[in-house]
């Protein structure tokens, strides 16, 4: 009983040391805050890049620090058959280069041979 | 949170799924003439990709001008003669207006397709362009399609890699030639010129011994007032 009477006052005396700590404590957030600053610069920008990196849509290819969306010309191309491309415009002027039903995507073939000879 | 991009796209294509109609509206043509009767040119809605379809980085718009004989030429009637055809944000988009156009090939006279981001005029006063150029290429007959189309295709597929550089590209059919161009914003911009300038001679396969031409707009706009002050009141430009 005496022992653990003595334990509960040697704990009643330990709230004398909050003090030192408070001073501790004090001293300690002084670098602390500083080595918050930095931190929080660079979480800024690192994270619009993280933010980035984690955005790869398909078939967007990012060139640059911003992310553009690129095409190349055959995959162009390609959707150019796909039936939603091929459909009517609801709203077309009523024009003499204007054309009632979609024409063929493919070049016409004298075309062709001009390529052919340039490449 | 992850990806601020998708969050956009959803919202766009949210947009559209909520009102079937928008499409419609959206590719509505604007003509001068309707821009003087309907008051609400203002309100008309901006292009924007389908739920399924591929977005590009800008929208554009298709225009078409043609010389009209015997008229003065001025750039108030530049600016009548030239008639926007349509606008579209998507892939698909442009393809259905793409399709449903004669090639540049088979035009006839002297006349001119225009590809312009939305917002930009095909003039050389817009303040997207009063500070730019052009690159010229000048074709011999019978190339004009093709170029036209591998032009274009670079352009909406983001090919140049110059930024925000890029304001549109132009096909004029003329009488012993065609001249395909690409106008940029800053003509004084040396690296973005010649950035263009070799994506051209790549994307557009040309032979070596093709000439190409920057021109400025200040000087289009000097020579052709040269040219119709002192010459010909009347010739269009």
């Amino acid at each position: 009983m005496e022992v653990s009477r003595r334990r509960i006052l040697h704990k009643h005396l330990q709230p004398a040391r909050p003090l030192r700590r408070c001073t501790t404590a004090t001293q300690e957030t002084m670098p602390c805050g500083e080595d918050d600053k930095p931190v929080c610069n660079i979480g800024v920008e690192q994270l619009f890049k993280i933010l980035q990196l984690q955005t790869h849509p398909p078939h967007k290819v990012s060139t640059t620090a911003k992310v553009r969306i690129s095409y190349s010309r055959d995959f162009l191309i390609e959707l150019a058959t796909s039936p939603m491309a091929r459909r009517k415009p609801d709203f077309l002027p009523d024009h003499p280069v204007v054309l009632e039903t979609a024409r063929d995507p493919a070049v016409p073939l004298f075309e062709t041979k001009f390529d052919n000879m340039f490449a | 949170m992850n990806n601020k991009f998708d969050a956009l796209k959803d919202d766009d294509s949210g947009d559209h799924d909520q009102d079937q109609g928008s499409q419609k509206d959206c590719e509505k043509e604007k003509t001068e003439n309707d821009e003087d009767k309907d008051q609400n040119t203002a309100k008309r809605k901006i292009a924007v990709p389908g739920a399924e379809e591929h977005p590009l980085q800008y929208n554009y718009s298709f225009w078409y001008s043609r010389r009209t004989p015997g008229r003065p030429a001025s750039t108030q009637s530049y600016e009548s003669n030239i008639k926007q055809i349509g606008s579209f944000a998507s892939v698909e988009q442009f393809w259905r207006f793409y399709s449903h156009m004669i090639r540049p090939g088979d035009l006839t006279g002297h006349s001119d397709f225009h590809l312009f981001k939305e917002g930009i005029k095909p003039m050389w006063e817009d303040d997207a362009n009063k500070l730019g150029g052009k690159w010229i290429i000048r074709l011999r007959k019978g190339l004009a399609s093709r170029c036209w189309e591998n032009l274009i295709l670079a352009m909406l597929g983001e090919q140049f890699m110059v930024g925000e550089e890029i304001c549109g590209a132009v096909v004029s059919v003329r009488f012993q030639e065609d001249i395909i161009s690409i106008w940029n914003k800053t003509a004084s911009d040396q690296a973005t010129t010649a950035r263009i300038r070799d994506t051209l001679r790549r994307v557009l396969n040309l032979p070596p011994n093709t000439i190409m031409e920057y021109k400025t707009h200040t000087d289009s706009i000097k020579a052709w007032e040269d040219f119709h002050g002192l010459v010909n009141p009347a010739g269009a430009r």
